[in-house]
């Protein structure tokens, strides 16, 4: 004892203690679950786009010059080809036939999820009768349906619309059917003692609640909702972001192939953006 | 002990197997002797037991349970946490579905929730997305009353539990306290025959707890309503109620029904009555099976 350090001997993390000091500060960067100011939110964000531009060009400047293998066109080569595609009328109406098949396909997946899953959650008997089927369907690849489709319905819109449905709507079902299972057995209890029928239950509480949960779920699979489109605009078509794609490979003109591929994050970035804000608009009181 | 505990153990042994004739033999009920005579039940519990299914076989919850609440009385279950107040509770509710016996109110047999009977949960249970009057006028919305009529009662209620100033916020932004004024106001509004509150100030600090307990007297008093309530705070139950009603541990059976011996018009300093501590004192040492 005699020859152990003061500073030795005493149960305090060394790192952290200081004269004078007890307990170890936190910053705010680094606390476990902690919060970012708006400042540091935007800071953080913009460093992190610059850092995959960054890496974008450090791959475009190893690969330069080669026409084999790996090649990765520079930024202002991608930038170039996307004001291209523009000036030749090919960059609006694809992202317009792309986005309106989402739109098509993703709306009807999310009302069919909302309807099957809000019941499935809701009542024990929708839940029994469809949880096998669902289990069962849901394993068949959506994409492998993609010839039987294209038999069926032709090469028109409504084969395409059909296997984005197909792709995602029974994970919004699922998924729609476990937020209503996390609604508080008491919320319901208590709305049952004060004289709620089930159907004004479902619209006064089970609904409500789960809002906020059924737009996160409209958020994640719809870029389940975009996996399908890449697949569905391989059957024939002339228009649409995947087609581009497509198209542009087999001239293997890179280029193009970033430029539109830049356009499926930036559509994917706004859109996530603008669900963020309607979760924040229609359930204030939810964080 | 001054004769104001009284064992209902021979009385509850004599209760007979609960049958559909159970509202003609209300009169020979054994609840009623121990209460102030007069009045007649309210709510009428006969024989009820409570079984629930556990693995490797069956958890006996409630074993018997004998209970009368007169008509504008208060009573309150007092009991160790997990004995099964609860349950019982939510069996009167309707939430929950005996075993077996009979829970009548007004000779009516429960078959489900209604809202003439208000629940009041500990932890508050508010919709977190109605404001405060939003939250009140539940109950209103649901019998299809008029914007105005709801508008009206929803504000003489906030007045009586004091949350005028506060009828736009969300829940998020109240304290426990008011929270649990919310709740019982929301309960209350509809006038509920029967008002059962779930340990309703448990989650709470003592400071509040004394004011909520003030605050549910005076609208006990407003209302006439009749209340049955569950607690483990054993000066909370004799402050409150008329009769005490002590509960074993798990299977809960009625140990004790206690009068309490002071009158309605009771002021805080009660609580420092030696009879008052006398009274808390054996509460809880029959509780705690001392005595």
């Amino acid at each position: 004892m005699a020859t152990a350090t003061p500073t030795a001997d005493v149960g305090v993390d060394q790192k952290s203690a200081r004269a004078g000091q007890r307990g170890r500060a936190v910053g705010r960067l680094w606390r476990v679950r902690g919060e970012l100011t708006f400042r540091w939110r935007v800071g953080l964000g913009a460093a992190g786009l610059v850092g995959v531009v960054a890496l974008w060009l450090l791959a475009a400047n190893a690969t330069a010059g080669s026409q084999q293998g790996i090649v990765v066109p520079s930024p202002t080569a991608t930038w170039d080809a996307l004001r291209e595609l523009h000036a030749e009328g090919l960059l609006v109406s694809d992202v317009l036939a792309s986005t309106e098949r989402i739109l098509y396909g993703y709306g009807i997946s999310m009302a069919i999820g909302v309807v099957v899953g809000l019941a499935m959650g809701a009542f024990p008997s929708a839940e029994g009768t469809l949880e096998a089927p669902i289990g069962f369907v849901r394993y068949i690849p959506a994409s492998a349906l993609t010839p039987l489709m294209l038999l069926w319905l032709g090469i028109d819109e409504a084969p395409k619309i059909t296997l984005i449905i197909l792709g995602t709507v029974f994970y919004n079902i699922l998924m729609v059917a476990d937020v209503t299972r996390s609604v508080p057995r008491q919320l319901i209890d208590a709305a049952t003692t004060l004289g709620a029928s089930r159907r004004r239950i479902m619209a006064r509480v089970v609904w409500p609640h789960s809002i906020p949960g059924i737009i996160d779920v409209a958020r994640i699979n719809l870029a389940a909702a975009w996996l399908m489109l890449v697949v569905a605009e391989l059957l024939a078509t002339d228009e649409g972001l995947a087609v581009r794609v497509v198209r542009a490979t087999r001239f293997r003109d890179y280029d193009r192939m970033f430029a539109i591929l830049l356009v499926f994050g930036v559509i994917g970035m706004l859109s996530d953006l603008a669900l963020r804000g309607l979760r924040r608009w229609a359930a204030p009181w939810n964080r | 002990m001054g004769g104001t505990v009284e064992s209902v153990t021979a009385a509850a042994a004599a209760s007979a197997v609960p049958t559909a004739d159970s509202v003609a033999a209300r009169e020979a009920g054994p609840g009623d002797t121990g209460t102030d005579g007069a009045a007649p039940a309210k709510l009428r519990i006969r024989g009820l037991e409570k079984r629930y299914p556990v693995k490797g076989g069956e958890l006996l919850a409630l074993d018997g349970i004998d209970l009368d609440v007169p008509a504008g009385g208060f009573v309150t279950l007092v009991g160790t946490s997990g004995c099964g107040k609860s349950t019982l509770l939510n069996i009167v509710a309707g939430l929950v579905a005996p075993s077996a016996g009979d829970v009548t109110v007004d000779g009516d047999r429960i078959v489900g929730p209604g809202p003439d009977r208000g629940l009041v949960f500990q932890a508050y249970s508010l919709f977190p997305w109605r404001t405060v009057a939003e939250n009140v006028a539940f109950g209103l919305e649901c019998q299809r009353l008029s914007r105005t009529q709801r508008r009206a009662r929803v504000d003489a209620m906030l007045a009586t539990v004091g949350l005028t100033e506060f009828a736009e916020w969300l829940p998020r932004d109240l304290s426990g306290g008011m929270c649990q004024r919310v709740a019982i106001a929301r309960a209350l509004v509809i006038e509920p025959d029967l008002l059962l509150l779930d340990e309703p100030f448990g989650a709470l600090d003592l400071q509040t707890r004394k004011n909520l307990h003030e605050f549910l007297r005076l609208v006990w008093q407003r209302t006439g309503a009749t209340v049955l309530m569950v607690t483990h705070d054993i000066g909370e139950a004799i402050y409150l109620s008329d009769q005490v009603v002590l509960l074993s541990d798990r299977p809960a059976r009625v140990v004790e029904r206690i009068d309490v011996p002071f009158g309605r018009s009771r002021e805080p300093n009660v609580r420092r009555d030696t009879r008052f501590l006398e009274l808390e004192d054996e509460v809880d040492d029959l509780l705690h099976g001392r005595r």
